[in-house]
């Protein structure tokens, strides 16, 4: 018992081992000129964050987001690795250098900008209401007043709503998770979400007999890239990325298929303070 | 379920028996070495691991895994101005560790502490040194009595290594949870709850088997 029980620890720390080396591969110059030491462009992404990135049934990662990043990487003529990362700590891992950019449904808000710097937003975004179907009582932030407001713990959503609080009362329940939100919404443990709009569009077109949308928008924060504070090489490289993909209508082709119209035009740039 | 999510599942299954396997080893080793430091007479050592002890049993293992996997590329961004990934992996092996390792202490401490102080004066009546009569008398006659805890913080590990979901490492509960939120389905919860009650399960079965392997010797 104890020689097996010893084969599967040493076989498990030979796999661990092995699977921390990554194989040795040419850098490209492009990559270089951008300060990709390793010649990838290492996105992060939490994958469970339906439509913008999430594991389809066949365990892909997809999404508005994913599709968006790859397009980014064709058009760097960089390649690109995805790394699956928790919400809770996606930020600070981009401070810790654990990876380049992420490309998760980032909203640029002032907090963010003293630790990273971000892209020109791709995606137009804010933060909006969802309540039950039926529910009339909500038509705009004053009737937020003595409701139930769940929210993504972390999320802007989450900022913009706990600045809410600063003027009118209401209570405010975290979720570590947005399904939980909407689980939340539909047991009737919560009167209303605060949510990204790409995401209320989501839910909303999905099962439109159990929520719906206001349109009573708390904040306007539009989507970006977020990138770690002064690569400015690579930001700028992205930018031009952006714009190409925006006129050449990948962007819109995007959008379409994953949102069901377009939202990457004409963005709101104007922050929410 | 299909292939696919079946597949994801066995990967997260075999990540979860990882983390807690190289936890286990590891930490064993470390709770030994930390057990022999608190039951020695050297007073400085005795601080060393009463602090040790102190921390890991005093703050919460989820808080522990995000100081590990944040902290140390931080600390070295800071010292040596280069980005240091700490593979996740790595980073979750070295929280359970360590945390395994203060648990594990204090049961290794209280098995040598059990076996009666005659066993170690009829060992040094022989002639053996403290060493020998640590190892060839005293560790040994203590197996027995370890088994029930080491089998009770193996399976609290199994458990815990869920909580390493929360540096993005998709072990067996993110895969199941990153699985549910793909379309909202909340089944694949109950699935990993299975697993997780097949693996306490087995693991429970094989301590009490070696539980009875060395009640024969004494």
């Amino acid at each position: 018992m104890k020689k097996i029980f010893l084969f599967v620890v040493v076989i498990s720390l030979v796999l661990s081992l092995l699977a921390g080396c990554a194989t040795e591969t040419e850098v490209s110059e492009a990559a270089l000129a951008l300060g990709l030491d390793d010649g990838v462009l290492n996105i992060a992404v939490d994958d469970t964050y339906p439509p913008m990135e999430y594991r389809n049934e066949n365990d892909e990662l997809v999404g508005f987001d994913v599709d968006l990043a790859k397009a980014l990487g064709e058009e760097l003529g960089v390649e690109v690795k995805f790394m699956s990362s928790s919400w809770e700590g996606i930020f600070t891992g981009l401070t810790a250098k654990q990876y380049d950019v992420i490309i998760s449904s980032v909203s640029m808000t002032k907090d963010r900008m003293p630790t990273m710097d971000f892209s020109n937003p791709y995606l137009a975004n804010g933060q909006v209401i969802v309540v039950k179907t039926g529910d009339t009582s909500i038509s705009s932030k004053e009737d937020l007043v003595n409701k139930k407001v769940g929210v993504q713990l972390g999320t802007t959503s989450d900022t913009a709503s706990t600045k809410q609080l600063e003027v009118m009362e209401f209570e405010l329940v975290q979720y570590p998770d947005i399904i939980a939100c909407f689980t939340a919404l539909k047991i009737g443990a919560i009167d209303c979400i605060v949510v990204d709009m790409p995401v209320a569009i989501e839910y909303c077109s999905a099962s439109p007999e159990d929520y719906t949308t206001t349109t009573t928008q708390l904040t306007n924060e539009p989507i970006a890239v977020a990138l770690q504070k002064g690569s400015s090489a690579l930001q700028t490289a992205i930018n031009e990325a952006l714009s190409t993909l925006s006129e050449n209508g990948t962007l819109t082709t995007i959008s379409n298929e994953h949102l069901g119209a377009d939202y990457t035009q004409d963005i709101d740039t104007k922050l929410t303070k | 379920m299909n292939t696919s999510q079946i597949m994801s599942f066995a990967e997260g299954t075999l990540i979860t028996l990882e983390l807690t396997l190289v936890s286990m080893f590891f930490g064993t080793l470390l709770g030994l070495i930390l057990a022999l430091g608190k039951i020695s007479k050297n007073k400085v050592l005795n601080k060393i691991v009463w602090i040790y002890v102190w921390f890991f049993r005093g703050t919460p293992l989820l808080l522990q895994i995000m100081m590990v996997y944040f902290s140390i590329p931080l600390i070295a961004l800071e010292l040596t101005d280069k980005p240091f990934v700490l593979p996740m992996f790595v980073a979750g092996c070295l929280a359970l560790t360590l945390n395994t390792g203060a648990y594990l202490a204090e049961i290794f401490r209280a098995g040598i502490e059990s076996i009666d102080k005659g066993q170690m004066e009829a060992a040094k009546a022989l002639g053996m040194n403290y060493r020998q009569a640590m190892y060839k008398v005293i560790i040994p006659q203590t197996i027995k009595r370890l088994i029930p805890p080491y089998s009770n913080e193996f399976t609290m590990i199994l458990k815990d290594s869920s909580l390493v979901s929360v540096i993005g490492l998709a072990e067996l509960y993110r895969k199941a949870t990153i699985l549910s939120f793909g379309n909202g389905d909340w089944k694949f919860l109950f699935y990993a709850a299975g697993v997780y009650l097949f693996l306490t399960t087995i693991s429970t079965f094989i301590f009490s088997k070696l539980e009875k392997k060395y009640s024969v010797y004494l």
